[in-house]
């Protein structure tokens, strides 16, 4: 192929496939991230994406395998299990929220990082790729082969989690609308904001059981949040911030692979960094427009009524 | 030094560190902002081991602050200029702010970084220990020097900047203390674990009080204990993870707090709640043998248990009254008002019929819906309550249902209730 030199890294197959695993994971996470934010639960986000680890671990430990869907039901009941015990001690124990997150995330990540030591040699989830992910070394490990071409077991987990998510929010877009912004009229018309809270962060923890073995726990707080901290200071309307944020997601993915090779630095870290570029972007776009509104306003109060 | 001895001095000391300052950052609501500090150091930390020869402290702590106040900015002017809610803000900062961290460690590769993202106690050298005794030190006398003025500034900044108080001094500070502590805990429990040693023990203490300097006490009691206790199980076994270990230390010392803390605890709330019940029980008891007594004239009778709502408080709501000699029992089976008994039955009534022509007249409450409300209301009214009623309704000689309103009995010598 002849590529122009700065595109040099798309030539190498495993690259791509970098890219494509990113960009879903990106995805996955991004989608149900927009809920996230918009209902001021980011914080849980981060305790989910602590907590899912016991249940990885003991997933791990059932089944034996990396992609089985014994992890995915592990890490849901102990994600589950943390939002319950914030919920417990904020509303029967008189604990604080915050305080509440605290002490309950911080145990059950300290559980899982006992657990992983204890059955090391049984374990094949290296305490690096908590904090760091592995999606390198993911992309190099087993393959699948399907028509005849070898696909990364990774890839696939991350596309699943994609579709997934995708459809998760396609199927209940109105409920999740709804339950954001006007829980009573939800509850009103019937939607059950509960339920769809807990569908909510049920989904929530399933991608980031995906996207734990590829960015660690702390990034993949990152990838729930940015996509749509970006897309918020876009646009408006719910569809749109939800393309949006998809669009960050493939955006800094295939970004963060530049990034990546030309400072020299770990692939998942590459794509934040990116995303957090794109974030700012968007922030400044967001405050010259506001700025240049909020001088019109003093003129017209019909364009001040956007914002 | 003897490697055992190091690791339990130094996880004393950063229990003790992160329990003083950890009480003020669970007061102030600033349990996750220190999470996002414990997060957004990482770069500094990288960075400073990175430029200095021999993975040296100090510059580690320098570049810590710098990041950590970097850091701190960002999640302001995020919430000053951006459309992002706290929550969303804090998120964003601690995980982009560690994405950067990562990616300087996987540029550079500083030795001794290991130990700061995953602790290891065990790897701590004299200069390590020697910095965390002078900023145990420091945290020592800053906290108790400081103390009225950090509560002040905790509870109500306003008021402490119009009393004098450097308010934004004393936060620089605190924070600069703060930032320290983090990075000194994040070498012996790892960069997620540190925002366990700070909450949880303050969070525990809680549970145990209500005046801040004793928390503050106990916070350190059980962040010391914790850490002791975790350094101890990992002695135990070859390849046990030190920090680990200690956050479920003091997690256990939290659930303990949790339900038998004596203040807020969930059994000593539990047996609070059930004490309140058995009273209101206890003079629902009273108010009908005085009923009893109104209607028939004095002939003590059976008590129909169906008709309290909590039955299975019924045998201590009598106990109750028994103990405080209220009732007595003139044959088998049967139960009976005393004079103190009566007394104290003639208030609850005067309170349920107070308060219903209250409804009628003030709240415009139709006659027939106040009772409900009035039996409810009845267990809360006070003698100085009554005497406002009195005073409001002109000493009414009758409730809204023509019964006469009982006159008030002389006062009670001690106070019915606490």
């Amino acid at each position: 192929m002849n590529l122009p030199d700065w595109l040099a890294p798309w030539s190498v197959p495993h690259h791509r496939w970098l890219v494509a695993t990113a960009a879903c994971t990106a995805l996955a996470c991004g989608l149900p991230g927009v809920f996230l934010v918009l209902r001021r639960m980011s914080m849980t986000g981060d305790a989910l994406s602590h907590s899912v680890l016991p249940g990885l671990v003991l997933g791990f430990l059932i089944s034996g395998s990396l992609d089985s869907p014994w992890l995915i039901l592990g890490a849901a009941a102990s994600g589950w299990f943390t939002v319950m015990l914030i919920e417990w001690l904020h509303q029967r124990g008189g604990v604080r929220e915050d305080a509440a997150t605290g002490v309950a995330f911080t145990a059950m990540f300290s559980l899982g990082v006992l657990l992983l030591r204890l059955f090391a040699d049984r374990v094949d989830l290296d305490p690096d790729c908590v904090l760091f992910g592995a999606m390198e070394t993911a992309i190099h490990g087993r393959q699948i082969e399907i028509a005849g071409m070898g696909i990364p077991a990774i890839f696939l987990s991350s596309a699943g989690g994609a579709a997934t998510a995708g459809l998760f929010v396609l199927l209940l877009h109105h409920r999740l609308v709804a339950a954001a912004f006007d829980p009573a009229l939800a509850a009103l018309l019937g939607l059950s904001p509960g339920k769809t809270r807990a569908l909510l962060l049920a989904m929530t923890a399933a991608v980031l059981v995906t996207a734990f073995p590829a960015v660690g726990a702390v990034m993949s707080l990152a990838l729930l949040v940015l996509p749509a901290a970006t897309a918020l200071h876009c646009c408006q309307r719910v569809p749109a911030v939800l393309a949006v944020a998809g669009l960050h997601g493939l955006l800094s993915a295939a970004a963060g692979l530049h990034l990546a090779i030309a400072a020299g630095i770990n692939y998942g870290a590459a794509v934040v960094l990116c995303g957090a570029a794109l974030f700012l972007a968007a922030l400044a776009w967001h405050l010259f427009r506001h700025r240049a509104n909020s001088k019109s306003a003093r003129f017209s109060t019909k364009s001040a009524a956007r914002f | 030094v003897n490697a055992t001895a190091a690791a339990f001095f130094a996880a004393g000391w950063i229990g003790l560190l992160c329990g003083l300052l950890g009480t003020f950052v669970v007061v102030r609501r600033m349990a996750l902002t220190g999470d996002m500090l414990a997060h957004a150091v990482l770069p500094g930390v990288v960075a400073g081991l990175a430029v200095g020869p021999d993975r040296e402290p100090w510059l580690a702590l320098a570049g810590a602050m710098l990041a950590g106040a970097l850091g701190s900015l960002a999640f302001s002017s995020l919430q000053r200029h951006s459309r992002l809610k706290p929550d969303a803000a804090l998120a964003l900062v601690l995980s982009v702010f560690f994405a950067a961290g990562i990616a300087l460690i996987s540029r550079l590769q500083p030795a001794g970084v290991q130990a700061f993202l995953f602790g290891q106690i065990a790897a701590l050298d004299r200069r390590d220990l020697l910095l965390l005794t002078l900023l145990g030190i420091v945290v020592l006398g800053f906290i108790p020097a400081a103390f009225r003025v950090l509560t002040l500034t905790a509870f109500d900044p306003a008021f402490a900047r119009l009393s004098g108080v450097k308010v934004r001094w004393l936060e620089q500070l605190f924070f600069l203390l703060l930032a320290a502590a983090v990075v000194v805990a994040m070498q012996a429990v790892g960069v997620i674990l540190v925002t366990a040693m700070l909450v949880t023990p303050a969070a525990a203490a809680r549970f145990c009080t209500h005046s801040l300097a004793k928390m503050a006490w106990l916070a350190c009691a059980i962040g010391i204990a914790g850490g002791c206790l975790g350094v101890w199980l990992s002695t135990l076994r070859e390849n046990l993870p030190t920090g680990p270990l200690m956050a479920l230390a003091v997690s256990a010392f939290f659930a303990i707090a949790a339900v038998a803390g004596p203040r807020q605890g969930w059994w000593s709330r539990q047996r609070r709640r059930r004490r309140e019940r058995i009273r209101i029980t206890a003079e629902d008891l009273l108010k009908r043998l005085w009923r009893n007594e109104e209607i028939q004239g004095g002939q003590p009778g059976h008590l129909a248990t169906h008709q309290f709502p909590l039955i299975r408080l019924f045998r201590p709501a009598l106990r109750r009254l028994r103990a405080r000699r209220w009732i007595e029992s003139p044959a088998e089976g049967k139960v009976a008002l005393t004079p103190a008994g009566r007394e104290e039955a003639t208030r609850l009534v005067r309170s349920h019929r107070l308060w219903e022509r209250y409804l009628t007249e003030f709240a415009a409450y139709p006659s027939d819906h106040v009772h409900d409300e009035a039996e409810r209301a009845e267990h809360w009214i006070d003698e100085a309550s009554r005497s406002a009623l009195v005073e409001k309704l002109g000493d009414p000689g009758q409730d809204p249902h023509g019964k006469p309103i009982p006159p008030a009995p002389p006062p009670s010598p001690a106070p019915r209730r606490t």
